[in-house]
């Protein structure tokens, strides 16, 4: 294993850390900062990868495609925690503007217009948000719990990894066996996060890490440049889409049901039977 | 375009998304007139007309498959080329009949759902009439496109298309429960939609056990991920002119059909991933209410269909009973799940979603079965279940909305044969038909399945025709003896509840309007199709469901 390939293992080594704050930690912001970290190294090592294959296949590659596969986790790492802090907030086109703080005149009026989701998150209304998440209450779940459905998930993931025999002439590499593990890891860690967590943010979050295991395996194990480029194309699809509807969709449940405790939604909801 | 592509399926692909854009623009101009939505809602309903009467002229085609790809960029210095692959079977033909048949419904239904709704100050755009025709526009392009792309990553990219359109159209009346629904809808669906992705990354790998992709011409190395190049309808050539026929590892074939089936069987709204299914189809306006359960549920169909063809002629006959055995076995567990639920107390439009888990359970459970005669069955369900359930959910939308104008909500809602008694009388023979009550259209699809059953209990001979899943006979027993109690149960659940909608007392004062045109023109353009399919199948459309049939068992027609 040269020097490259043993850089990208120790990266993968950090985002399997950061799978493990985002299960075991109760705090969402640190739930959200874990998952910025998660995009910084998912952007290292598959910029690493990408650029390793390149050299190796000896395929002529634009540096446009190499930017397209690092721009959308530096993007993520860059602009979550805004879109979730907006997303936690009341939307801004509501009447009662109690919970929503302008810094400025400018501010308020682009609010108040129709192109109110392209405007700035104030630093007001992030502390706001983190505020709101830190009051949100927690099931009290004892910490080793969590740990143990990490190291079960990471289990099931090499159990399902070498159930897959080696798919390229010649075999997987070790640096590659380790990846696609990851990503697996991530996939599956999302999955459970998003069906065991107790609030509508961590949900979310828990649909993105399995988004970001995907996008691992993608580069991964799909020929660079194709049809790599179309799974990648596809997930921006995926990334967008999902971020789009984060913006509209968890403000409309919000404003409607005064939490986001999925729990406390429960509990009031009409959706029965 | 390739040459031999028919200049109207470009039509058919770009008309709804043609008629979004103008949604678009005259979103700009709604303020000068309130005549600009209503033009853009009867131009929807022409638009949509038209591709129908397309589609069922295609029908009768016979030149089959088409194929084109398209290079919207093309880098050839650097061998970076961006294709995309379409192509159309007989399959293709009948699932884009199938959109074009409910949306045209539903789009002229939705004339008389928005006629008295007016948006309040701080409703967002697409709360409004103008937002709803562009995102029933846009819903619709992504429907037609589906079927239509060749590229499986592309499908998978289509499938999620139809997630933007769909969720806020079932928050669009922007209620608690709605904002509920469309969010448990994208977290189950999202987590489901990615895993499908999965499947394919795994297909993607199975290809490059035996192709070196990058000996491959660069202009089609885009079309490795195409469905028809494979199942090996076609060939891609080398630089040297030596013809390619890609061999698949069968590991990751295996794979990749187990994560598409979860992964799309999460859109398709089966079980135990249905969880979203009675919400968003409960709480979506009544004409969303039959795209989502006639349409949207076939489409991920559509791309289970193309992988489990896939993964039958790649694993051969040790892998296709394990295949069909799993698809027997997702059909019979919906349709026992959705027995309990359609036989309690609960409000209609939650009854009615949950047929719909019925009745894509009978259509997986008739694939599972296998042979020609059972999948015959199930492709025909397809057609008939989404009639049916669009004719279900836009009467009962036609009830509730008058209805609810004189104060009465869901629960209360009863003796429509006396208030209501044209749109009565169809939602009741609606309901019969929907439980497979003759002469209609689901009695005759119920009925071939049951028979392609009874047919497996026949011995096969020394060896089964590979495509013949040669499952154990008390497999099929024990399977058409579910089948046959869950219907029954579900029978008597729906005529409970739909003796209580129609026959139940009332005040003597409360005599509603049936509605317009808008709002019997579209029953009764289903009732009749749904009437007609009982007695007669078009022989243009027994041939198109014939060669569906035979492209499900191996491939090619």
């Amino acid at each position: 294993m040269n020097i490259i390939d043993s850089g990208i293992v120790l990266i993968e080594l950090g985002m399997l850390y950061t799978v493990y704050r985002i299960l075991t930690d109760q705090n969402i912001k640190n739930v959200i900062t874990a998952y910025r970290w998660q995009s910084g190294l998912l952007a290292v090592t598959t910029a690493l990868t990408a650029g390793k294959q390149v050299r190796e296949l000896g395929v002529t590659l634009t540096f446009f495609l190499i930017v397209m596969i690092v721009l959308l986790p530096i993007a993520l790492m860059a602009f979550i925690m805004p879109i979730l802090a907006r997303a936690t907030i009341y939307s801004p086109r509501e009447e009662d503007g109690s919970e929503i703080l302008h810094t400025n005149l400018l501010m308020h009026n682009l609010r108040k217009s129709k192109w109110y989701l392209f405007s700035i998150v104030t630093p007001i209304e992030k502390l706001t948000a983190k505020r709101i998440w830190l009051q949100h209450k927690h099931k009290k779940r004892p910490p080793f719990v969590n740990v143990w459905f990490v190291v079960f998930l990471a289990i099931s993931a090499g159990i399902v990894f070498r159930g897959i025999p080696s798919g390229t002439q010649g075999g997987f590499t070790l640096g590659e066996q380790f990846g696609l593990f990851v990503s697996l890891v991530l996939h599956l860690t999302g999955l459970y996060s998003t069906v065991v967590k107790s609030n509508i943010i961590s949900q979310a979050i828990g649909v993105l890490t399995m988004d970001q295991g995907l996008y691992l395996a993608v580069v991964k194990i799909v020929a660079i440049p194709v049809p790599a480029t179309f799974f990648v194309l596809s997930l921006y699809a995926y990334t967008i889409v999902t971020i789009t509807l984060l913006l509209i969709i968890i403000p409309g449940l919000r404003h409607e049901t005064k939490s986001i405790a999925l729990e406390e939604i429960e509990q009031t909801s009409t959706l029965k039977g | 375009m390739d040459k031999n592509w028919p200049l109207f399926l470009t039509i058919m692909g770009i008309t709804p998304l043609f008629m979004s854009i103008i949604g678009v623009i005259a979103a700009f101009f709604q303020h000068r007139s309130q005549w600009i939505e209503r033009i853009l809602g009867w131009l929807t309903v022409s638009a949509s007309a038209a591709l129908l009467g397309i589609s069922i002229w295609m029908v009768t085609w016979t030149d089959y498959p088409f194929r084109a790809s398209w290079h919207p960029f093309a880098a050839p210095s650097v061998d970076f080329y961006f294709t995309i692959d379409f192509y159309v079977d007989q399959l293709s033909v009948f699932f884009i009949l199938l959109v074009n048949i409910v949306a045209f419904a539903a789009s002229w239904n939705s004339l008389d759902y928005l006629n008295d709704i007016e948006p309040t100050q701080s409703a967002k755009w697409w709360q409004k009439p103008i937002g709803f025709h562009i995102l029933v526009n846009l819903f619709h392009f992504t429907m037609l496109l589906v079927p239509m792309l060749d590229n499986l990553v592309g499908v998978w990219i289509a499938i999620e298309l139809t997630t933007v359109g769909s969720a806020f159209l079932v928050a669009h009346q922007s209620k608690r429960s709605s904002w509920e629904a469309t969010w448990k809808y994208l977290i189950i669906t999202s987590t489901g939609i990615i895993l499908a992705l999965l499947g394919t990354v795994f297909l993607a790998n199975a290809l490059s056990v035996n192709i070196e992709i990058s000996k491959v011409r660069p202009e089609v190395q885009d079309s490795v991920m195409s469905w028809s190049f494979l199942v090996g309808n076609t060939t891609l050539t080398y630089r040297n002119g030596m013809p390619v026929h890609p061999e698949l590892n069968k590991a990751f074939v295996w794979f990749a059909f187990l994560f598409a089936l979860v992964g799309y069987g999460t859109k398709a709204g089966l079980a135990p991933m249905h969880t979203w299914l009675p919400d968003a189809h409960g709480e979506a306006p009544s004409p969303i209410s039959a795209l989502l359960s006639g349409v949207l549920l076939k489409s991920a169909l559509y791309v289970i269909l193309r992988f489990y063809i896939l993964a039958n002629l790649v694993l051969e006959e040790e892998g296709h009973i394990l295949t069909s055995g799993i698809l027997l076995g997702m059909g019979l567990f919906s349709l026992i799940v959705a027995t309990p639920f359609i036989l309690k107390e609960n409000p209609f439009k939650r009854v009615l979603a949950y047929h719909s888990l019925e009745h894509m359970g009978i259509i997986v459970f008739g694939l599972g079965l296998g042979g020609s005669i059972a999948i015959f069955g199930a492709v025909l369900h397809m057609l008939n279940h989404a009639i049916t359930k669009s004719l279900m959910f836009l009467s009962f939308g036609n009830v509730m909305k008058r209805y609810e104008k004189r104060g009465i909500l869901q629960p209360h809602i009863t003796g429509i044969f006396r208030s209501m008694p044209i749109t009565g009388t169809i939602l009741a023979l609606g309901g019969l038909a929907l439980v497979g009550t003759p002469p209609f259209n689901i009695f005759v699809s119920e009925l071939i399945i049951l028979w392609g059953g009874l047919k497996r209990l026949m011995p096969l001979g020394e060896k089964a025709p590979q495509y013949i899943p040669d499952f154990p006979s008390q497999v099929i027993v024990i399977a058409i003896v579910l089948f046959l109690s869950s219907t029954t149960l579900i029978f008597y659940g729906l005529v409970n509840h739909l003796r209580k909608l129609t026959l139940g007392k009332m005040s003597d004062d409360l005599k509603l309007k049936e509605g317009g045109g808008t709002a019997l023109g579209p029953l009764f353009f289903l009732f009749v199709l749904m009437l007609i399919l009982g007695i007669y199948i078009w022989s243009p459309l027994a041939n198109l469901v014939d060669a569906s049939t035979q492209i499900i068992m191996g491939g090619t027609p």
